[in-house]
Order: C-alpha cells, then structure tokens, then sequence
C-alpha cells in the first residue's frame, strides 16, 4: 500500500485515496472469474484547486481508466475519492451511489478522446449540447437554445451551426463541440482524454489555446490526460506518470522535466522525437514490450525494461515516497541516480 | 552511385471523380529521392501524401486515377562484369497496374509499410507465411530456403526467438512486433526504395524509438532509400535528410532538413513549426495556431490554396497560382511572397 499524501489541505479540489480498478476476466461456461487485470492499481493523488494536472503514460497504463473513475463512469474496486465542493464539504465519490452522485455529476465532466464517435450522428448540436441542461432541467425552450448558442460561440463556433448534426464538422470543431458540452453545466473539473490526439497538428494549437482560455474564465481544473509529453509540457502544471496501473512519479511540470527521477520519466522524455535537426539526441531505447497488466511483472514493474535496475528491484515494489518540494517519485534509487532531463537530453 | 537519382515524380495528379465532384487528392506533385536517403513527406490529413505514394506502386483505390505525370524509377542494372552499374528508367505510371513488370517491381523493388499493422497483415495468415509468399512472388529459390531466409529477417527486425514466431498470427503479436514484422516483410527482398506511410503513428512513443532506430539501422545496412510519410515533425527532423511539404496535393515547400527546419520559406511551414508544442521550450512561447481548417476537397480555395488561412497573403494570391522557385542552395518554395516575409527562424 503506498501512503496516502493527503494533508487534507484546502486547496485540494479532489483527493484520491488508494483507489483501485480491476477488471475481472472471466473464463469458460460457467464465467468463473479466471484473473483480474489492474487496470488502476493503488493510486493515490491530490489535485489542487484551479491547477491543470496532465497525466501521461503508454497506451493501457491506465490513464483513462483513472479518469472515467473520477467521474464515475466505472464504480472503482477500491479506495478514496475525496472532492471537496464549492462551499468546502468533504464527499467520497467513490461510496456514493447513482442517485446520490447525481449533484456531483454536474461539477465534474469529461471530454473524450475520439470526436468521431464520442457524438451521436442522430442528434443535432444543439441536443448534444443542450442535453446536459434539459436533463438536468436547468433551462428548456428558448432559453435552453440561448444558452446553447452562448456556449458554441465561447467555443469558436457560431450559433447557427445549432441545427446541423455532427458528420458536418470537422475533427477540430467535433472535439470543440465535445468541449461545450462538457462546459454546458459550469463544472469545476473537467477530465480532458486526449484532448486533441486525433486532430491535425495545425488545429492542435487552437483547442490547446482554447481550454486554457476556458480555464482562466471559469476557473477549471483540467485533468489533462495524454500521451504527448510535448502536448503535457505545454498545458500542465503539474504532471504524473503512470505505468501499467500505478503512478510512478508525480512533480512540478518544469521539475520533472529538467530534474526526472524515475528512470522510465527518462525514457519517456528522451523517446520524443524533437522538431529540430541539430537536435537529434542519443536516444534511451527501452526494450521489450509493456508488460500486460493482467499479469505484470515482479518487484518493480518497470524492472525488466529498466537499465538502472538492480536485484532489489526484482522482488521489491517500490513506494510512492516524497522527496520534498512535492515530488514523489516510486524507485528506490531515486535517491541515488542521475538521469537527464530535457536539457541534458538536448545537448548531447 | 549513391548521390544518384533513383525516384523521379514529374507534375502527377491523381484525382477521384466523385459523384460530388472531382477529388484531385494529388494535384501537380514533384519528387526526387536520391538513392539511399530519407526523404520526409509532411502535411496534414488529406494533403495527398499517402495518395502519392499509392501512386508510385499504382495501389490507389478506385475510384482514383493517375491522370497525368511521370514516375520514373531509375532502376539499377547489374553489368556482367559486375564493375559499373547502369539503370534503366522506367516509367511507372504508364505501367499497367496489374501487368508483370508493375508486380515485379511492387513489392521486390520498391516495397511499402503502413500504418496499421493490425489490418495490412493477413489475419487469416501466420506471418512466417507471408513473409515467405513475398519471397517466392521475387525470387526463385525452393520453398525452405525462403523460410530460411524469413526467419532471418525476423532476427534481422528485432524478434526474439524467430523460429517460434514465425507460426504465429498477427493478433498474437503486439504493435510494435507487428509493425516488425512487416518491415520484415517489406525489406525481405532487399528493395531499392522503401516507402513507410506513418509507421509509428499507432504506436507508444517508448516503441516509436524502437521502431525509428531500427528503420536506421536497417537502411544504413541495406542501402536502400526511405520516403517516410508521417504528419509528425519531430520524426521527420530526427529521420530525414530532405523534406516535401504538401499541402491540398501541392508540394508547397522542398529542401534539405536543416534548411527547411531552420530556414523555412513558405508560410504554411512556418505557421507549422510555430504551431507545434516543443519539448523543453514549451512554457516560453505562446503557441500560435493556425486559423481556420483545411478545406474540404470538393471547394479548392483559388490561386494559391493556402491563402485563406494564411497570414500574409495579398489580393494577388486568391488569384493567381503561385509557381515553385529554386533558391541557390535547392531549397524550393511555391509562394509569390516569400521574399517580403523577413526574419529566418531561429
């Protein structure tokens, strides 16, 4: 069990404690429960209050397993979901059921990664986007259609495009209307999975300018959940790493960085491929696959794929620990290691 | 030899007649690879990139033809005395897509790697099957010596225990296995030219290193020549020696990499490199998008088909189409203003 680090401070917007998702994998006539896969296994994390939080990993590390935990789209295995609401009341999602969850469903949103099918081709924007508020029965009518035109134009769209259905658009404006969507009931958090994964590289800045504009109006705090770490650099304040269920290493966004202390936060940096041709860095390589979170590895998971890796870090699971200013980090040689960052990684 | 010619594309044009309309996904494209070096195709979806390289081994999907241009493969002779090479050009385009000498080539000559792997391997096949069905479609050597040969290039790609590989489906084989085993695949009959269309888009960037310094290592042993299609910038600078910027199926900008990243002439590709998250600078600048989208293939902006979106276009370029020019180091840019334009990029 990793400690947990909350200080139950104010500031924090959403807390979680532990939390575990496993999925079990069923097998044969009967459906007896052959394993489990620990798509989230043990992650405790704070988010602050107003602050983006990126969120990064190799595809089935768990990162968007973690999120739709957050706003309850899967009911968690186990663990803490502490969200703190706008008058400081201390609620654990996680323990709530349906009924119970339906006030809170308001202030926290998700947008989803792939805006084609993520809105559906029958309904016409302004039932997509109106959906939320007629549901929840904040407005209706002609009110409902001015709230509706309000939110595309804050979007960068425009109100007439109200009446067309989805196939109409392209990536870009699809993803913005996700955004207005999510936007439609003024939640404080919103979960944003691979925001902007699956559109062009030129319409990539747009969205990326767009919520953290949103952010400044409304005060959000984005979970921005990604696996372009040059995407995450740009948009988070701060940034965790998970890999195959469990964090690795939570940090200020310039500190982890400049100053990674788990060696696959190493790698990770130096398997970007940098814009720039007098920069073509002596690249780490991993080896070997991600290992299927059905069945990892011992000890550390990231042993067989590490270079730093040591006896220890065979039979031993390393703990989430802080090694101050706020940087926590599961390895245990974090102490002992020098690993390059974005600017070491950039001259050789 | 090596500074050679080996693959020249003269003003193709490639278009799709739709019922909507003409789709002219390709439209006046000009290429040249040079024998063993890594040419980068960049633009956005639906620039034509990938239909350009579909019709350089004629697999464009109907209802898609070439109407127009030239593909000339400058194709290496051996001489009996086995000294001095030769080649013979050939024409590509004016090949019939299914006839023998297309098929010889298609695949033998020049060979191609996709995007995803996963739906361009037969999932009816173990992939030691197909790798030596590409053999014996090439060479005419007995069936074992080809499965001998196939698990060498398993080896060759990175895959542990090649023997047990070979019988193995592609579904049990994961991304980046699967995409090693289609440059297996791809370069088991030692092509002259490989054309990799996005080949790390689908998978993890841990993976994506693995892939891209094995592609290097793979063309420095064989030498053979790359064109690498992706939409990722920061591929091509690590990968390639020269850069084609597309745009709407125009080639709006060529050069060597260092010029083109450093030096960029057209607008597109500075609005480009000034629109892309770069790691370890990213909190000092601002971001600058580029506005608009990119237009839909039935309405082609007129005249230059970048100015709608572009920052610095006048009256005359909504008119006018704009044609390529040369500058003294062999950098090319298709812009009537790229002179009044100012400062290099740092």
């Amino acid at each position: 069990m990793s400690a947990p680090i909350t200080d139950q401070n104010e500031q924090d917007i959403l807390v979680l404690n532990s939390l575990k998702m496993h999925f079990p994998v069923r097998h044969g006539f009967l459906g007896g429960v052959h394993h489990y896969v620990r798509a989230v296994d043990d992650v405790s994390l704070a988010m602050r209050r107003g602050e983006t939080l990126g969120l990064v990993g190799e595809s089935g590390c768990g990162k968007t397993t973690l999120g739709r935990c957050i706003v309850r789209i899967y009911q968690p295995t186990a663990g803490e979901i502490f969200y703190r609401t706008a008058n400081g009341d201390r609620v654990d999602l996680a323990q709530l059921d349906r009924k119970e969850l339906r006030p809170y469903r308001r202030e926290l949103r998700m947008t989803f990664q792939d805006p084609y099918s993520s809105l559906c081709p029958r309904m016409t924007v302004r039932d997509i986007v109106g959906e939320p508020l007629r549901i929840n029965r904040v407005c209706q009518g002609r009110e409902l259609e001015d709230r509706v035109a309000t939110l595309l134009q804050r979007v960068g769209l425009r109100a007439e495009h109200m009446r067309r259905y989805p196939h109409a658009f392209s990536g870009g404006q699809r993803q913005r209307i996700g955004i207005a969507r999510a936007l439609a009931l003024e939640p404080r958090l919103v979960v944003a999975d691979e925001a902007v994964s699956a559109l062009d590289v030129s319409v990539r800045a747009q969205i990326l300018n767009l919520l953290q504009g949103l952010q400044h109006d409304f005060g959000l705090t984005y979970l921005f959940i990604s696996h372009d770490l040059s995407v995450v650099e740009y948009i988070a304040d701060r940034v965790a790493v998970m890999y195959v269920g469990r964090l690795v290493e939570v940090a200020e966004q310039s500190e982890l960085y400049y100053h990674p202390k788990h060696p696959y936060t190493e790698a990770l940096l130096s398997a970007v491929p940098r814009p720039d041709p007098r920069m073509r860095s002596k690249r780490i390589v991993l080896h070997g696959d991600l290992p299927n979170p059905g069945s990892p590895p011992s000890g550390c998971y990231f042993h067989p794929r590490c270079r730093y890796a040591r006896e220890r870090c065979h039979e031993d699971t390393p703990e989430l620990r802080n090694i101050g200013n706020g940087h926590v980090v599961a390895c245990h040689f974090a102490d002992e290691l020098s690993l390059s960052g974005v600017a070491a990684l950039a001259q050789s | 030899m090596n500074n050679g010619i080996l693959l020249e594309v003269q003003s193709l044009k490639t278009y799709f007649p739709l019922h909507e309309g003409v789709v002219k996904a390709v439209d006046g494209v000009d290429l040249t690879i040079k024998r063993g070096s890594t040419l980068g195709v960049v633009g956005e979806s639906g620039c034509g990139k990938s239909v350009t390289a579909f019709s350089i081994l004629q697999i464009v999907g109907r209802p898609g033809r070439i109407m127009e241009g030239r593909i000339l493969f400058h194709r290496p002779v051996p001489r009996e005395d086995g000294l001095s090479q030769v080649s013979e050009i050939i024409d590509l385009a004016a090949l019939h897509p299914r006839g023998p000498d297309m098929r010889a080539i298609r695949g033998g000559e020049i060979a191609m790697i996709f995007q995803e792997p996963m739906t361009s391997l037969s999932m009816m096949h173990t992939i030691g099957f197909q790798i030596v069905e590409a053999i014996l479609l090439h060479r005419h050597i007995r069936q074992q010596e080809a499965r001998q040969k196939a698990i060498e290039m398993l080896h060759r790609v990175g895959i542990p225990k090649p023997e047990e590989w070979f019988d193995a489906y592609p579904f049990q084989l994961s991304g980046g296995m699967r995409q090693r085993a289609m440059i297996a695949m791809a370069l088991v009959c030692q092509p002259s030219l490989l054309i990799a269309d996005e080949p790390t888009t689908a998978l993890d960037v841990t993976i994506q290193a693995q892939i891209l310094e094995l592609m290097r290592e793979l063309q420095r042993d064989l030498g053979m020549a790359v064109m690498l299609i992706t939409h990722d910038l920061g591929v091509v600078a690590e990968m390639c020696d020269e850069v084609t910027v597309m745009y709407l199926g125009e080639v709006v900008e060529y050069g060597d990499v260092d010029s083109v990243f450093h030096n960029p002439l057209h607008p597109y590709t500075k609005a480009l490199l000034r629109s892309i998250p770069r790691l370890g600078y990213s909190k000092e600048k601002e971001l600058e998008p580029i506005e608009g989208m990119v237009p839909d293939a039935f309405n082609r902006p007129s005249g230059c088909p970048f100015h709608p979106r572009c920052t610095v276009s006048s009256r005359a370029c909504a008119e006018a189409h704009p044609s390529m020019v040369t500058m003294e180091n062999g950098q090319m840019v298709r812009c009537a203003r790229y002179e009044n334009l100012g400062e290099p990029m740092t």
